[in-house]
């Protein structure tokens, strides 16, 4: 489903990300750990193509369509979703007019009709109960004024309202309170599907103690060093990466 | 000097001698000041080219609604509060002191037209409706709320090309007294000049959110004076401006003891050749202890041809202050873009989303829900 092969990518000229490859097939979970600075973040902001990562070399494609060739809102309407480790407030946007235009850009983008403004508030509701969080959050404002759990939480309503074949989560588990990690587990858990996949980027085995991935590969220096099965978070965690580092 | 003064025909809207005789001060005093220019401070980024128009002078008619006053062509068709307004006469002579001492020609202006008192006992609600269609035209309010009551106002103002209305706001607010206005410029404006001077006593507050889409020249001059312990004053407003409109807006807000609280928020969209500017001052006097004031402007500017000006000013002469101030003018967050963008949203909606996000800030704090459906069918 996801295919990177060879990724490098330099952020203002310098090189982060020195040969990423990786498989994501349909209906898999896969982890990414390392330390700070080894680049899970310069991944996600390539794939969803932030202007600021610019891809020096190799291939990115989703469903067999090159991600690189496309602008941010192709690679969205493409089924990637990437969410955001400090995510935007937008002041004055409403969380409900950004999620109706938002679909309804993935709709017509596949040649489907829009949902009207009508109609609109049952469908956020069942979304808003699919991600496990409070009915309030759809009369909020995007992400201003919400703690750093409470965007977080705000992200995973976005991706069921977007229900992209791929998602790419950025420490979504950081900032969250212990009742809170457990929702956003659970809205993960219910997200995924045969044929979904989806990616974490974590620091910490607690989110994938509710969330079993199927790989979990650790990212250091730019490329992926080690992978494995939901062991290796185990040993990482005890062991840290040291071991890795130094080979 | 402007033709205002002598081509206006104010003569059939003179409700009495002593009416009459203001109106004389008003207009020599006009005169001795002549046309605003932008050697002026307080005109220094205004285009005041339209001002030099020639435009023939108003010929009023109309009705009222049931429920609000209507001021057509600067003659009132009043219908508020069940008894036509009156001008007291302890009102009059506030007024002759205040026309001695304009400074400036528009505010002296608005005294064509006709000049009316609304005076508010318990809670109230009134909508004035204000239509400008033709020539010159000048009104005056007077809006006196007794201690502990309420007036809740909707402030419409209509005009098109190639019309000129001045418009004067005396407000006073008696002790523990509230008004909360919505003013709304649904339109593009033609030249619409606002002077509003409150005056809020103890534990009073005044809240004024005003919104527009500028104007041939919209300005908008505020002093308001907060004069007992416990008074509030919140001022906003936004201006969506395009093509070669201008909104410009000047506020004077002066603690004139402590504590007492004042917010300004203004906000400024800017597209095409568009003008616009906001002077700003928050004025704690000496002795003021207490006093907490926040101000707060921010200009989007959406093309390279429009101009955007802003001067916030604090001048504090209190020791115990809490005062804070932030101006911002500049182009659309381009984080911001990008996150509506990596949702799958096009460029020109991410766009136009933003933007109306922008607005609505402001609009949100329109006290009426009817101003707000007002506001923002005509700000979007």
């Amino acid at each position: 489903m996801l295919h990177v092969s060879d990724l490098h990518v330099s952020v203002n000229d310098h090189p982060v990300l020195k040969g990423l490859t990786l498989q994501v097939n349909a209906g898999e979970v896969h982890a990414i750990m390392g330390p700070n600075g080894s680049g899970k973040t310069t991944l996600g902001r390539a794939l969803s193509g932030h202007p600021a990562f610019t891809v020096t070399k190799g291939t990115a494609t989703l469903a067999g369509k090159d991600l690189l060739l496309l602008e941010p809102e192709e690679r969205s309407h493409a089924g990637l979703f990437v969410s955001w480790q400090y995510p935007v407030e937008v002041p004055g946007v409403s969380n409900a007019d950004f999620l109706r235009l938002a679909y309804n850009a993935q709709r017509k983008a596949h040649g489907k009709p829009e949902v009207n403004t009508k109609d609109f508030p049952a469908l956020l509701a069942q979304k808003i109960a699919e991600a496990r969080i409070p009915p309030e959050f759809g009369e909020r404002q995007l992400n201003a004024g919400m703690s750093g759990g409470q965007k977080k939480r705000n992200e995973i309503l976005q991706l069921h309202m977007l229900e992209p074949t791929v998602a790419i989560l950025d420490e979504t588990d950081s900032g969250l309170d212990i009742d809170a990690l457990k929702s956003v587990g659970d809205a993960i858990n219910a997200y995924r599907r045969a044929d979904r996949a989806i990616v974490l980027i974590t620091h910490f085995q607690r989110l994938l103690d509710l969330v079993k991935p199927d790989r979990v590969h650790v990212l250091t220096d730019g490329r992926i060093q080690q992978s494995g099965d939901v062991d290796l978070a185990g040993k990482l965690e005890r062991d840290g990466y040291d071991w890795i580092v130094r080979g | 000097m402007s033709t205002w003064p002598e081509n206006s025909n104010g003569t059939d809207m003179i409700g009495s001698s002593v009416v009459e005789s203001l109106r004389e001060a008003a207009v020599a005093r006009a005169a001795v000041l002549g046309l605003p220019t932008t050697a002026a401070e307080d005109w220094r980024y205004v285009n005041v080219a339209p001002l030099s128009a020639a435009l023939p002078p108003h010929t009023g008619s109309g009705s009222a609604r049931a429920g609000a006053m209507a001021v057509i062509d600067g003659r009132m068709f009043p219908e508020p509060m069940g008894t036509a307004p009156t001008i007291t006469e302890q009102a009059l002579v506030d007024e002759q002191a205040r026309v001695a001492s304009e400074h400036e020609a528009p505010a002296c202006w608005s005294w064509l037209g006709q000049s009316h008192q609304v005076r508010v006992r318990g809670h109230q609600r009134l909508t004035i409706d204000h239509h400008a269609s033709t020539g010159l035209s000048g009104w005056r309010l007077l809006i006196d709320v007794a201690p502990q009551s309420e007036l809740d106002l909707i402030l419409i103002h209509r005009s098109g090309a190639g019309t000129r209305a001045s418009v004067g706001i005396v407000v006073r607010l008696g002790v523990g007294a509230h008004l909360r206005v919505s003013e709304v410029v649904p339109q593009v404006a033609g030249q619409l000049l606002v002077h509003v001077d409150a005056g809020v006593e103890r534990d009073a507050s005044l809240t004024w959110t005003s919104t527009s889409r500028g104007g041939e020249l919209l300005r908008w001059r505020g002093v308001v004076d907060l004069l007992g312990t416990g008074a509030h004053a919140n001022v906003s407003a936004v201006d969506r401006v395009g093509e070669r409109n201008q909104a410009h807006r000047h506020l004077r807000l002066r603690h004139r003891v402590g504590p007492t609280t004042s917010t300004q928020v203004f906000k400024t969209v800017l597209d095409g050749h568009a003008i616009a500017s906001f002077d700003g001052l928050v004025d704690v006097a000496k002795g003021a202890d207490g006093a907490n004031a926040e101000q707060l402007s921010r200009t989007l500017l959406l093309s390279s041809t429009a101009r955007g000006d802003t001067r916030p000013q604090l001048d504090i002469h209190a020791d115990e202050v809490k005062a804070g101030h932030g101006a911002t003018i500049g182009q659309l967050d381009a984080d911001e873009m990008l996150y509506l963008r990596m949702r799958g949203l096009a460029p020109t909606t991410a766009k136009g989303l933003l933007i109306d996000g922008f607005v609505r800030e402001v609009i949100a704090r329109l006290p009426h829900a009817e101003a707000r459906t007002l506001a923002e069918a005509s700000t979007q």
